[in-house]
């Protein structure tokens, strides 16, 4: 039932697009509920919410997407040096316990501050926020693997280390990485809609879900589905994606 | 005599806990204040745009005084921190100091709510559910958190202003202060901020604990006060959850970073005028020392919850 709900949010937010051809023109008055104005009522432009509801969902997930690609990849290259006990593993170590005390909203201020709202700060932003959790999950997880007789095996054949993790560790941690990555995404997900809420949206415009629902909380008394629509698509996406991914993770660390 | 020694060793382990916080709360500071540097975007440049020339560029950064070396800007504003001193906006020339203290006052008063009704609903939901772990209860409790943990809480606050705001007319949909008065005089406006907040934060509280109590209500003594025949709420009190108390806390303090950025979200949706929505400011009209004074503010609550649960760890074993 979950999964039914997560892939028509998402399907909507990406087959939308194409249908939603008049999202940036005005149709009728500003904040005309339902009824008066198209399915969903006008927002404060006049423009016709159940369109713009079908343009702006492609942006924020795809953005989230390519933010956890990015931190799995960092994280988990990170966490594969941890596992050694270098003193330059060690050092890292220690700067990946650092970032994990800074709140990932003051990365994302601080960020933003510094190098605007687009999307590879947000990425960034995104690798900075998870790559100690990443970092820490794959190194607990590798651990076992590495201490395993096929590791042995394969390093006195003369493979060296890299080899080593891709051949031999990567694939048996598959699984909870790949559980890990949807907690991540939730987690990208989250930072980018909030992002956009506070007005510094990846994508530019206002035509994404987050920034929607900022734009029509002034007019919440007129048409409250300027605001409603969005935020209950956003809900759509990211809390069955967090059911499933609860599921995933208990079987894979069971 | 020995309890001397013991109030003085307590004493020093208090002032070096202090000093260590102090500590790592600076050197956090350091970094965001080099970092910052360090980034292309500063406020000179942010504010000409497009049409910045380069001589432009130079006469206001000179003007803001952002031409000087990174340390010695450093070094004044470290003094300054010391002497109470924040300096002032670079737009409008208004001192930060008070305009923090006064955003400060009003989160910190939020905060407390939101803290009050994370703790209600997480503990609560976590000690129903963990002492019958599997029950239709703990399903349904477990759920529901689940859900509400990856809610965005200005989703949360969305529904929440539709529901009992628009529909039901109960609460103010904005939190407009008072002229002249303080939060307080309007308490009316802290609900709605203080739910949004409290209901994402105590699902990831009910998360952490309920684990925590579960396996206290599993282990042996529990199970041996509760096979002696005593009442459950005394075998609860007395027996399962001082076991479960320093973990619990533990938990707790880890929630902080979250709750940050929750409450910077929240008094955005609510336009609560507080330290979040500062810091939005700050980095809407790219103002530094703003930024650096509110995120100063973040970092040394964060590194202190972070000492907490270290504190509690330490004690426990």
């Amino acid at each position: 039932m979950w999964l039914i709900l997560l892939v028509g949010a998402v399907g909507f937010a990406f087959v939308g697009p194409l249908f939603a051809t008049g999202s940036e023109t005005a149709v009728a008055a500003g904040y005309l509920p339902p009824g008066e104005g198209g399915l969903l009522g006008t927002d404060g432009l006049g423009r016709d919410v159940w369109q713009r509801l079908a343009a702006g969902g492609a942006g924020l997930l795809l953005v989230a997407a390519l933010a956890t690609g990015v931190a799995m990849l960092v994280g988990i290259s990170l966490g594969l040096v941890l596992t050694s006990r270098r003193p330059l593993a060690r050092g890292v170590g220690f700067v990946v316990d650092l970032l994990l005390v800074v709140p990932s909203m003051l990365t994302m201020m601080v960020l933003v501050f510094g190098l605007g709202s687009g999307v590879p700060t947000m990425v960034l932003v995104m690798t900075v926020a998870s790559v100690p959790f990443v970092a820490r999950f794959t190194r607990a997880a590798a651990l076992p693997v590495l201490r395993s007789d096929y590791v042995l095996a394969a390093r006195l054949g003369g493979d060296g280390w890299p080899r080593v993790f891709v051949r031999d560790v990567l694939p048996n941690l598959a699984g909870p990485l790949l559980a890990d990555a949807g907690t991540r995404f939730i987690g990208a997900l989250y930072l980018v809609a909030a992002a956009g809420f506070l007005g510094f949206s990846p994508l530019g415009g206002d035509s994404d879900w987050a920034t929607m629902v900022q734009a029509g909380l002034e007019g919440i008394r007129l048409n409250p589905w300027a605001s409603l629509a969005p935020a209950l698509a956003i809900a759509a996406v990211t809390v069955p994606a967090n059911i499933l991914v609860d599921r995933a993770m208990r079987k894979v660390t069971q | 005599m020995s309890r001397f020694r013991r109030a003085a060793r307590t004493a020093t382990a208090f002032a070096g806990w202090l000093l260590g916080w102090a500590a790592w709360t600076l050197a956090a500071l350091v970094v965001v204040f080099l970092v910052l540097d360090l980034l292309p975007g500063d406020a000179a440049s942010a504010r000409l745009g497009q049409n910045a020339t380069p001589e432009a560029l130079a006469q206001l950064r000179a003007q803001y005084g952002l031409d000087r070396p990174v340390l010695v800007r450093l070094g004044e504003w470290l003094r300054g921190l010391a002497s109470g001193d924040l300096g002032n906006t670079l737009l409008s020339s208004a001192p930060i100091g008070p305009m923090v203290a006064t955003a400060l006052g009003r989160t910190a008063v939020l905060a407390a709510v939101a803290a009050i009704g994370i703790a209600i609903l997480g503990w609560g939901g976590a000690i129903l559910s963990g002492i019958r772990a599997g029950s239709p209860l703990d399903r349904v409790l477990s759920s529901t958190a689940l859900a509400a943990i990856c809610t965005p809480e200005f989703v949360v606050a969305t529904v929440a202003v539709v529901v009992f705001s628009s529909a039901l007319g109960w609460l103010p949909a904005v939190s407009l202060l008072p002229a002249g008065g303080g939060v307080l005089d309007r308490p009316q406006i802290l609900v709605l901020p203080a739910l949004s907040i409290a209901i994402v934060g105590s699902g990831t509280l009910m998360r952490l604990v309920r684990p925590i109590v579960a396996r206290e209500a599993a282990s042996a003594h529990v199970e041996a006060a509760r096979l002696a025949g005593l009442a459950p709420s005394r075998v609860l009190v007395r027996h399962l959850l001082p076991g479960a108390l320093a973990p619990a806390a533990q938990a707790s303090a880890m929630l902080v970073p979250y709750l940050i950025g929750g409450t910077v979200v929240v008094e955005r949706a609510f336009a609560y005028p507080g330290l979040g929505s500062l810091l939005v400011q700050a980095v809407a009209n790219r103002e530094p020392g703003l930024l650096m004074a509110c995120g100063g503010i973040v970092i040394a609550v964060t590194v202190f919850a972070y000492r907490l649960a270290d504190l509690s760890q330490t004690d426990r074993s």
